[in-house]
């Protein structure tokens, strides 16, 4: 079966290559014979990359382990969840399902525009198809998930393999990376329309109708997959951070980043006509900035640069990187006479301004991140030494920037397009204004002195507020309007203008989860040797340890404690904090015991046994319920979003009879 | 059950050979120390989660413990470290990052700001708003507008 | 039986992929030359819509509402005449009109002219809601 997969990868490299120059081909010599060849060859690449990948899953669900990749990644005692997931687990599947979701995306653009955009459509499949060339090349010729296991030349199998990595064996592990690669290569549509249209230089925005949802759904993979990885650090790692600015997150949040300033952005164009030029650069960046995540997470050049050049993969990446950039920076410069803005800034003061300064600080936070990220191998590449950034480093450059942002969220959505008067601002501003100053003042008084979490605290009632008053007033209008009661109005209200109103409840998202941010500012933590019977305080709590269980099943070994948790002497319950270790990999995880609340989460992590004493850390950690709360938040907001308005443009549509399409010229069959 | 407990003890002696306290070799002291070098254990450069400071891996506690008792026995932080050069190497040092680190997205950040300034300035056109409503680049000022105001109008009316 | 397999694969997809015969050629979805246009004005439509509602909510300032409108509805009107201008270059022929073969939807632009505008007398082949020379509604015509 192996050598099946291998051909079915080789296959669609060279199909995939055909794809390219067919497309191209054929719409330059306007053959819609060869146009169509190429598309269906993109159906076949689909094929052939789903078999490959069924010939590798079912190697890893049946424990051939004559695979290297089945070796590396399972082993027989592994969940069947976790075996489908061992599919992502390591390199070499890892890039093999970029290159399936990749070429699925791919298969459902072309057959949703078979007969729409013909004009630049063959460009849309050649760029498509480029990037799918590149991963399968990866997947054929570099990092192939076919290599077999061999003494000399007989291809032999290992009794067991080594397992997943133990701490990615966790539900929300299993589909966090399906997320985030859903959204890393799902922005390969929106840029390859653009591009496309760029290309043949259609007129209007097109291609920001064609792929407006699009871009949603990949921006909310991206947010879900981002808070599943919060989720598991969280629930997981053991020191009860859901996010540590290490390399592989801040890989997940570039694109994220740039997708958002893109979503932001594009209504310029819509709404107005401008920033062309702008769009096309955050479309190509986002793009790009989602291979470098994956070339972040798969080079290891994170972690040195001499792990980078010794590693063969990176190579590629940055060739593919350059190769990219070039190409598209010579697309844009060439074509910035058909970029032309066609409308201007009527006020300073204005929604245009303060998307712009949006689109500055969601691209400067991006670059610091970029920057905090690369910043270890540029230091170590030039002076030779390694540095030391930790989380608290990146706080200290992110806080402010994050700060700025939030308020940003708030005042932004104040501003009415084109001109806003000083009148209409202090209506706007006042009394949302007035009531984040009196939060502050009340929180000074009850003693809070943390500057930023005062800050933060404010800003978040105050965007809070110009959410609620737009809803309120909103609807309050139309229940007057149409005699309904208010739940009604505000359904309706959001049904009338879903992109807005969907909009907002993202921004509420995002506020509930400044909200949770905040609460780190008051993290209690402590870390104990405890004997049974021994107690100890953190914060309001008072924990006991009574006794410690042991077991084992077929995967992994386990130890816990029983720690008796009580507020003010009343009883609250008992924590069982576990450890285990996988006996494949011989690696130990942690099992926290979590007391979730709305205002603080109890947070045990049971770190072994030291003699008869158990190590048990303890941490509180207030509001981080409103990082879940607000995600959830921020992904139905994203899916109100999605649905389509209610009011449809009813307008004249120009009709011309016998002009019925200005494309045919080269899709006549001759 | 009785072989599964000696496996266990077994599996989890490497992580915890240690005499020292959890909460002494994770105080602010020996984290302090800990943040300038870097963990040997071999599968954090994998998933990049290993925290030297606070990490449990079978390298980061036993230099810990190492750590807090040289600090016990008076060493500077200099020699903490210098001992852990020696012992693994130069390259077990990370240094702390230079004004560098914060200067540079402060100063994009900065240049942000001016192109962000520079683009208001050049397309902000008060006095020529009005002309500038030619959109589509037909030349359509206040007659333009009077010839298809019925028209708009008539298309307002139905708007809500 | 691997070696079977391979070859049956790759001829499939070879097969597959080269047989593209003339009837398999999609059928273009008719595209207005003035798509584009039709897509900003309902824009400025939408605009326009959004603007009376946050006067409405008390929002904005009389001033700040009745500028704004009026840099709308000039820009609508710029659109307009932009629309107007591709008509009448279409009516010179200086566009080219589409090959006729394949303009299934609207017949052959010298058919027997059925539908006839109310207000300008403007004959079409086909049924519109709105005239294409004048703009106004058709819905009397169709009768």
């Amino acid at each position: 079966m192996e050598n099946i997969g291998a051909l079915a990868v080789l296959l669609a490299f060279c199909l995939a290559i055909y794809a390219v120059i067919g497309s191209v081909v054929g719409k330059l010599r306007r053959n819609p014979f060869l146009i169509l060849s190429a598309e269906r060859a993109v159906y076949a690449v689909w094929f052939l990359v789903t078999v490959a990948a069924g010939v590798l899953v079912s190697a890893i669900m049946t424990g051939d382990f004559r695979f290297v990749y089945a070796a590396e990644v399972s082993n027989r005692a592994m969940p069947m969840l976790y075996k489908f997931a061992a599919w992502w687990g390591g390199q070499a599947g890892s890039l093999l399902f970029w290159s399936w979701l990749l070429s699925t995306y791919a298969v459902v653009v072309i057959f949703t525009n078979r007969r729409k955009h013909r004009e630049f459509m063959p460009y849309v499949v050649a760029i498509l198809a480029t990037v799918q060339v590149f991963f399968l090349m990866l997947n054929t010729f570099v990092v192939s998930p076919f290599d077999m296991l061999a003494v000399d030349k007989a291809i032999t199998a290992v009794p067991d393999g080594n397992g997943l990595n133990p701490l990615l064996q966790y539900p929300a592990m299993a589909i966090h990376p399906p997320m985030l690669y859903l959204g890393y290569v799902g922005f390969a549509v929106p840029f390859a329309f653009a591009m496309g249209s760029l290309i043949t230089r259609q007129p209007g925005d097109g291609w920001i109708h064609t792929t407006r949802r699009w871009t949603m759904v990949t921006w909310l993979f991206q947010s879900c997959g981002i808070v599943l990885g919060a989720a598991w650090a969280y629930h997981v790692l053991g020191w009860g951070g859901y996010w540590g600015w290490d390399p592989v997150e801040n890989a997940s949040l570039l694109p994220w980043l740039g997708g958002t300033a893109f979503l932001h952005s594009v209504m310029m164009q819509e709404k107005k006509g401008m920033m062309k030029v702008w769009n096309m650069v955050l479309v190509s960046a986002t793009f790009f900035l989602c291979i470098l995540g994956t070339f972040l997470t798969r080079s290891g050049i994170v972690n040195s640069v001499h792990a980078f050049a010794q590693g063969s993969i990176g190579k590629y990446f940055v060739g593919f990187l350059a190769i990219g950039i070039a190409a598209t920076s010579y697309l844009i410069l060439d074509r910035l006479d058909y970029l032309k803005s066609e409308a201007q800034l009527e006020s300073v003061v204005s929604r245009e301004s303060s998307f712009l300064f949006n689109n500055l600080v969601l691209l400067a936070s991006c670059f610091a991140v970029l920057w905090g990220t690369l910043f270890p191998v540029i230091s170590e590449a030039v002076t030779n030494e390694k540095i030391s950034l930790d989380a608290a480093w990146f706080n200290r450059l992110m806080i402010p920037i994050g700060l700025f942002l939030l308020i940003l969220t708030g005042v932004g959505p104040l501003f009415a397009w084109r001109r806003t008067s000083t009148d209409s601002l202090r209506r706007n501003f006042m009394w949302p204004g007035i009531a984040s100053l009196v939060l502050v003042g009340g929180l000074l008084a009850a003693g809070m002195r943390n500057f930023y979490a005062l800050i933060s605290f404010g800003f978040c009632l105050f965007v809070a507020l110009t959410i609620i008053v737009e809803f309120y007033k909103g609807a309050r209008q139309i229940a007057a309007k149409n005699d309904l009661n208010f739940a009604h109005a505000v359904v309706e209200l959001t049904h009338r203008n879903t992109r807005r109103y969907g909009g907002y409840l993202v921004h509420m998202g995002i506020v509930l989860m400044f909200v949770g941010f905040t609460g780190a500012a008051f993290n209690l933590h402590r870390s104990d040797e405890l004997k049974a019977g021994d107690s100890i305080k953190i914060g309001s709590y008072q924990l006991t340890v009574k006794d410690t269980h042991e077991g084992e099943n077929d995967n992994y070994l386990w130890q816990n404690a029983s720690v008796e948790a009580r507020k003010n002497g009343e009883f609250l319950g008992m924590l069982n904090p576990e450890e285990r270790v996988y006996k494949a990999s011989r690696q130990p995880t942690h099992e926290v015991a979590l007391r979730e609340r709305l205002n603080e989460d109890l947070y045990l992590n049971f770190a072994g046994m030291n003699g008869d004493s158990v190590v048990l850390q303890s941490y509180v950690f207030p509001l981080v319920d409103w990082i879940w709360i607000g995600a959830l938040t921020l992904i139905f907001g994203t899916l109100v979003a999605l649905v389509p308005s209610k009011v449809k443009r009813e307008y004249a549509r120009t009709q011309v009879v016998g002009i019925t399409s200005a494309v045919p010229a080269e899709a006549r069959p001759r | 059950m009785r072989r599964g407990k000696s496996s266990f003890l077994l599996l989890a002696a490497a992580a915890l050979c240690l005499a020292q306290t959890e909460s002494q070799i994770t105080s602010d002291e020996v984290r302090r120390v800990a943040r300038h070098v870097s963990c040997q254990c071999g599968s954090c450069s994998e998933d990049a989660n290993c925290m030297m400071s606070s990490g449990q891996c079978g390298f980061c506690k036993p230099a810990r413990t190492k750590i807090f008792k040289m600090q016990q026995a008076g060493m500077s932080d200099k020699d903490i470290t210098d001992d852990f050069m020696r012992e693994y190497g130069p390259k077990i040092y990370r240094a702390d990052p230079s004004a560098l680190g914060w200067m540079v997205p402060y100063g994009t950040l900065m240049i942000g700001v001016l192109v962000v300034i520079w683009f208001v300035r050049r397309y902000y056109h008060p006095a020529a708003a009005p002309a500038q409503a030619a959109a589509a680049g037909a030349a359509a000022g206040d007659d333009a507008l009077g010839k298809y105001k019925d028209q708009i109008e008539q298309d307002l009316a139905h708007l809500d | 039986m691997t070696i079977g397999l391979a070859c049956l694969i790759t001829v499939g997809v070879l097969a597959f992929i080269l047989s593209v015969r003339a009837r398999d050629l999609p059928q273009p979805e008719p595209v207005s030359p003035f798509q584009h246009l039709d897509e900003r004005k309902a824009s400025i439509y939408e605009n326009l819509r959004d603007l009376q509602f946050e006067y409405r909510l008390g929002k904005m300032s009389d001033h700040d509402y009745q500028q704004t409108k009026l840099d709308l509805q000039k820009e609508l009107a710029g659109v307009m005449a932009e629309i107007d201008r591709v008509k009448a270059e279409i009516a010179a022929g200086k566009i080219p009109a589409p090959a006729p073969e394949l303009v299934k939807t609207a017949a052959a632009p010298k058919g027997p002219a059925k539908y006839v505008c109310p207000s300008c007398k403007a004959e079409f082949v086909q049924p519109l809601k709105f005239c294409g020379e004048c703009g106004k509604p058709m819905k009397a015509a169709e009768a």
